[in-house]
Order: structure tokens, then C-alpha cells, then sequence
């Protein structure tokens, strides 16, 4: 693993922590937009994405979008359906599917692959 | 810097600065029945054909320049699909306000009310909507509308590239095919809207399962196709409950994938056609129950579906039939073009395979219904990624293949002939689609004026409200009642009859005239007769004036309205 690859993980618990504060704290425009749009349409994704290492990153940046955006419908959806929306319920879901996905990749040992 | 990197360089600073130069100053007032292009300055449509030429120039180089190829697509996307983000008052279309307005009854309501309309039945992107809104603190979810079309088209770039990619080992072939896609995609399904969302899900679904589950994938561990597979799945079942019609794309497009035998993962068409079929029969039966003869019923009608898609287009003004006629032009000449580059490329078929099993694959598409008269262009749509490729591959004959100075002429008058056919067929309807300050101040008033639960009555649809207070109002439209019987003293008369009975409104504006008058509609110039006629009437009021809107309320409802202080 090289040291980039041991970088998106801290990255995106940094971007989640950011994205969290500008929501918690009521941050204006234009901070609080890129936070949140900066964390929540890529880091998610990337948390999923980023255990496969693909050596492609522009597919890497690709899939990381588009299964934030996959997330994110995922999450609202099954919180409505369930009665228990709220936009705070949303980002605290998709903090956590960052974390964990910033931590197991933080624990998987270097070069394990496949 | 390379000497041959200067000059498509110089054209690139070039074109954006004409294009930016010139664009803000349009003047959309001055538009006629072709729509954008009869007000489109000389300077821009020059700093669009500079792109062009620099771009086919770029692409002689050898090794080819990706970095400046993708700043190319780049600036193309913008200078193409964002001339009526700069210029326009608010997003184009009446459907984007709407889309606005069931955002905002999911926010207030935290729940889809499934029984509203179709929209609650696949509610996937007004729920992120609702999020995302929430979470950014957006006032209203129309600040991320208005550059939709940039950032989905920015969006479709990569998806798209790695398709191109899966086909080819010529990255000259990728980046035209990208090029040409960007020239091309006139259908204008890239708004804030579900499908807008949904294609480019659709796009990276065919892109993974084309590079990583084909005959010869990239390397992947078993841990990576486990991951990558995951992704397809998430990214399939959050398209289902987004949008009606593009999962139906996956599924054809991986179960003809699966039928060639180029993809590995024979059981997605399975597991993709199970969450269609679980959506469909336990969160959308609502809907199903209202609908489902009309569903049922046009199936395999192939007949009334090109009568609904071509034929039923082909009316309106002069100016907006040779716009109908551009488009069909420019569709047929992408499908010729992709059929000579696919006969040119016969002895590779076993490579170009997939790519023409996927152009197919949403032919299908078209027995299961009309679609509202528009499933001709979602199959387009939908084939396009693959049209592309094999309508970029008429200029290359192998990866190895040198391409000469008339051969980059041709290609050059190509692009151009398309982008001419881009600009006509994309925004041949601006003039109805485009909202005036005026106009948006009349429907912002109306709502000020029409206590919740009012009837609000519109000459045409085409009217951006709906954005608030979705369920709180109903809504009736002038061409509704003139489709059942077109004499104007009736159509007057019913409205009354259907204002009569509570709190109503009626509004009228410039792009419902340009509406009715453009498509065919109404005969020309009859709604502005039916305005004329209700301003007559003793049964109407006018409460609200201005360059581009009235607005009028049943007689008995005035006394109400001038003690809010109305009547400007």
C-alpha cells in the first residue's frame, strides 16, 4: 500500500468532521454547501469503493460519486419509509458508513488485496 | 510547450473567450420560433466552431494530449449546456419547479404521501434532494437546479470515457466518442430531474460490468470484484426507486451483455430484474392501481408509440417544425454515421461486439409504451454511448492509423454540422421554456394571493409553479379543457363553471402563449383571445398585471383579494 492509499482514509473522516461542523455550527454559503456537498458526494462512496484499491483513479473518483449519490438516496429513502427522517439523520448515517469505512480500511494490512 | 500543442491551446483560450464574451449579452426577448439560435451571437456559435477545430487538431498529436483533450470536453460541456444557465432568469422548464415543490413537501412532511402523484411512487432523488438541501442550508433546492445540466453532463464524462475504453486501446476513438457525445445529447433529459440522476448511474453500471466483469476484465482480487459488484448493486437499487424507466435500461442493457456472453456475472440481469419487480409490487401499487390499464394496455403498441414520439410532433409553427425536422436530422445522422463506422470496423466485430449489443439493447424499450411521447429520444438516449463510438470510429480504421489533413477536415465539418444541429435541436424551444422576471413575479404572486386549498388555473402547463405547498393546491390547465372540445366561448365558460366553486385563480403569462402557439396547440394567437375574452368577462377580476402575466380571480373571490392588498 503506498502512503496515498493510507491518505483517502484520513481524508474522509477529516471531510466528515468538517461537514458535521458546518451543519452543527449553521455555517453560511458558501462553507457550509461545499462542506457538506464536498463530504457527503464523495466520501461515502469512497469509504466503499477505496477497500478495492483500484489503480485507476479516475474510476476510483467515478465509482466513489456515484455510489455516494447511491448512499444517499438509500439512506433518505429508508429513513422516510421508516417515519424517522431528518436531515441530521441522514449525515449521521453517512459519518458513520465513512468511519467504518475509513477504519477497516485503516486496519486492513498492507498490500492484502484480494 | 510542443510547437503542435500551441495551436489547440490558443483555440481553446480562444473559443471560451469569445463564447464568454458573447453569451451574457444575448438578448432572449429576441428569440423567434427556432428558438436560441435566432438570438445567438455570431461571436459565440465562432468561439463554439474554435473548439471544434482546436479539438480536432489536439487530437493529431501523437501521443495524444489527454489533459488537454479533457479541458476541452470540459469547456465544451460548459459552453454547450451552459448558455442558459448564464443567461436564462431561472432553470428552464416548468418540470424542474415542480420537482422543486415535491422537495419541499418531503421536507415538511419527512414522508412520501404515495397517493399525491407518480413522483411520491419513485421518490428517490427528491428525497437526496431533501437531504442534500437541508444539509447545505440551500433556502430553496432551485439553487442546485439552475447548472444541472453542466454538472450531469461534467458527470457523464468519465462514466462515459471508461465505456469508450472497454471497447478500444485507441484513446483517439475515446475522446472523439466523448466528443461526439457531448454534441449529440440535444434531448435536454439532463435537468434536475430523476433520469438526469439516473443515466449517469446507468453509465457507471455499464462502464464496471463492461471493464470489470467482461470476457477479458481488468485484473481484479477477489476482494475488488466483490467491492466493484457491491457498487453495482447499490448503485442499481437506489436507481429503482428513483426513476421508472432507467432500471428497465440496466436490465436490458446487462441481460444483453449476459446474452452475448460478455459478462460474467450471469445472474445481475436476475437480481436487477427481482428489485424492479419488488419496487413495482410493493411501493408503487398505488399508482398501479390507477394506471394499470393504461400501463397494460399500450404494450407492444408500436404503432401509437411512433405515432406519439414522431408523428403527433410533427405540427406547431413554421419556426418549430424546421426545429422537429433538425431534430430528426440530427438523430438519423448520428445512427447513419455509427452504421458506417460499425460496417468500417466489420473485421474487429469480435472487440466491437458488446458496444453494438448495448446500442440495441434499448430498442426494446419502445413495446412497452409511449412514454408520454418521448420514448423514442429515452432510447436514443440510452443508446447513445454506443452510437457514439461507432460514429467516431468512421475516422479511424486502427489504433495505429494515421489520420490525415482531410481527414481532419472531415471530422471537423462533421463536428461542426453537429454542433449546428446541437444548438437548433437543444434549445429549438427556448422561447417557451425560458422564464421572464415578470413571469416568475406573477407565479410568486399568485401563490401570495391564493389561500391553500385553491383552485389554480394555468392557460398551458408550461408555468413554473408548483414549487411550493405541493399538495395544498389543484391545478387545471386552459389546453386540458380545450383537448376535449376546442371552441374558446366554452373553454372560457368552463373555466368559470370550474373557478366558481371555491377560491380560484387564473393565471396567464408570455411562455404559456409561446407554448400554445409553438407546438400547435391551440391555433396560433387563440389563448391570448381567451385571455382578451376572460378580461371581458363580468365572472372574472383582474388582480395582478405585468409585461409578461396576468392573473384573475372569480368575481365573488375579489373582495377577498383587495382586502390583501392586491389588485397591482
Amino acid at each position: 500500500m503506498t502512503s496515498s492509499r493510507r491518505r483517502w482514509p484520513v481524508l474522509v473522516v477529516v471531510a466528515a468532521a468538517v461537514a458535521t461542523v458546518a451543519v452543527v455550527a449553521g455555517i453560511g454559503p458558501p462553507w457550509r454547501p461545499a462542506a457538506v456537498l464536498g463530504f457527503a458526494g464523495v466520501c461515502p462512496g469512497l469509504a466503499v469503493v477505496g477497500p478495492a484499491r483500484l489503480d485507476d483513479r479516475v474510476s476510483e473518483a467515478v465509482l466513489a460519486v456515484a455510489t455516494s449519490v447511491a448512499l444517499i438516496v438509500l439512506v433518505s429513502a429508508a429513513l422516510m419509509y421508516a417515519g424517522w427522517w431528518s436531515a441530521w439523520r441522514v449525515l449521521a448515517v453517512l459519518v458513520a458508513v465513512t468511519v467504518t469505512g475509513a477504519l477497516v480500511e485503516l486496519r486492513t494490512p498492507v498490500g492484502a488485496r484480494s | 510547450m510542443r510547437r503542435d500543442t500551441r495551436l489547440p491551446l490558443g483555440l481553446l483560450a480562444a473559443g471560451l473567450a469569445m463564447w464568454a464574451g458573447a453569451v451574457p449579452g444575448i438578448d432572449l426577448a429576441a428569440m423567434d420560433d427556432t428558438g436560441l439560435v435566432s438570438a445567438l451571437p455570431l461571436l459565440a456559435v465562432a468561439g463554439l466552431v474554435a473548439l471544434n477545430v482546436g479539438f480536432c487538431l489536439a487530437l493529431r498529436r501523437s501521443p495524444v494530449p489527454s489533459r488537454l483533450l479533457a479541458a476541452y470536453a470540459v469547456a465544451l460541456v460548459v459552453m454547450l449546456y451552459g448558455i442558459t444557465s448564464v443567461v436564462g432568469e431561472a432553470p428552464r422548464g416548468s418540470v424542474v419547479w415542480r420537482h422543486a415543490g415535491i422537495i419541499d413537501n418531503l421536507v415538511r412532511t419527512g414522508q412520501p404521501d404515495p397517493t399525491i402523484d407518480a413522483y411520491f411512487n419513485w421518490p428517490g432523488l427528491f428525497m437526496f434532494g431533501a437531504s442534500v438541501s437541508e444539509l447545505a442550508g440551500f433556502a430553496s433546492p432551485m439553487a442546485f437546479a439552475r447548472w444541472a445540466p453542466v454538472y450531469f453532463n461534467l458527470l457523464y464524462l468519465a462514466p462515459l470515457a471508461m465505456i469508450l475504453r472497454s471497447a478500444t486501446d485507441d484513446a483517439r476513438l475515446v475522446w472523439l466518442g466523448v466528443w461526439l457525445f457531448c454534441l449529440t445529447n440535444w434531448i435536454n433529459q439532463d435537468y434536475f430531474a430523476p433520469q438526469s440522476a439516473t443515466y449517469f448511474l446507468f453509465l457507471v453500471v455499464v462502464a464496471v460490468v463492461l471493464r470489470w466483469f467482461g470476457p477479458e476484465p481488468a485484473p481484479a482480487g477477489a476482494r475488488q470484484r466483490g467491492v466493484l459488484m457491491g457498487v453495482v448493486l447499490i448503485v442499481v437499487a437506489a436507481s429503482v426507486p428513483t426513476h421508472q424507466l432507467t432500471p428497465f435500461a440496466m436490465l436490458a442493457a446487462v441481460t444483453a451483455l449476459v446474452a452475448i456472453r460478455r459478462c460474467r456475472a450471469t445472474g445481475l440481469p436476475v437480481v436487477i430484474a427481482v428489485l424492479i419487480a419488488s419496487w413495482l409490487g410493493f411501493m408503487t401499487l398505488a399508482y398501479l392501481r390507477g394506471h394499470l390499464p393504461e400501463l397494460v394496455g399500450r404494450i407492444g403498441d408500436v404503432g401509437g408509440t411512433a405515432s406519439a414520439n414522431v408523428g403527433d410532433r410533427l405540427q406547431g409553427s413554421p419556426g418549430h417544425l424546421l426545429v422537429v425536422r433538425t431534430r430528426l436530422l440530427l438523430t438519423g445522422g448520428v445512427g447513419a454515421l455509427a452504421l458506417l463506422g460499425a460496417l468500417r470496423h466489420l473485421d474487429r466485430r469480435q472487440r466491437l461486439w458488446p458496444m453494438a449489443a448495448l446500442a440495441v439493447a434499448p430498442l426494446p424499450l419502445l413495446l412497452l409504451q409511449p412514454y408520454g411521447g418521448e420514448m423514442i429520444m429515452r432510447v436514443y438516449l440510452f443508446s447513445l454511448p454506443f452510437l457514439v463510438f461507432f460514429a467516431a470510429a468512421v475516422f479511424y480504421s486502427g489504433p495505429r492509423s494515421v489520420i490525415s489533413w482531410r481527414g481532419t477536415a472531415a471530422m471537423a465539418s462533421v463536428c461542426t454540422l453537429l454542433l449546428g444541429g446541437f444548438l437548433v435541436s437543444r434549445y429549438g424551444n427556448e422561447r417557451m421554456d425560458q422564464y421572464t422576471a415578470a413571469e416568475l413575479a406573477a407565479v410568486d404572486r399568485l401563490y401570495q394571493l391564493a389561500p391553500a386549498g385553491s383552485l389554480l388555473v394555468a392557460g398551458a402547463g408550461n408555468l413554473p409553479w408548483k414549487y411550493r405547498d405541493y399538495e395544498r393546491y389543484d391545478y387545471l390547465t386552459l389546453t386540458s379543457l380545450w383537448e376535449k372540445d376546442p371552441r374558446l366561448e366554452d373553454v372560457v365558460h368552463r373555466a368559470a363553471g370550474a373557478m366558481a366553486a371555491g377560491s380560484s385563480y387564473l393565471i396567464f403569462t408570455r411562455s404559456q402563449q409561446a407554448y400554445t402557439d409553438l407546438l400547435g396547440v391551440m391555433p396560433t394567437g387563440t389563448l391570448r383571445r381567451i385571455e382578451d375574452a376572460v378580461a371581458a368577462s363580468p365572472q372574472f377580476a383582474l388582480v395582478h398585471r405585468s409585461a409578461d402575466a396576468s392573473i384573475f380571480a372569480t368575481a365573488p373571490a375579489l373582495p377577498m383579494v383587495v382586502a390583501a392588498g392586491a389588485g397591482s
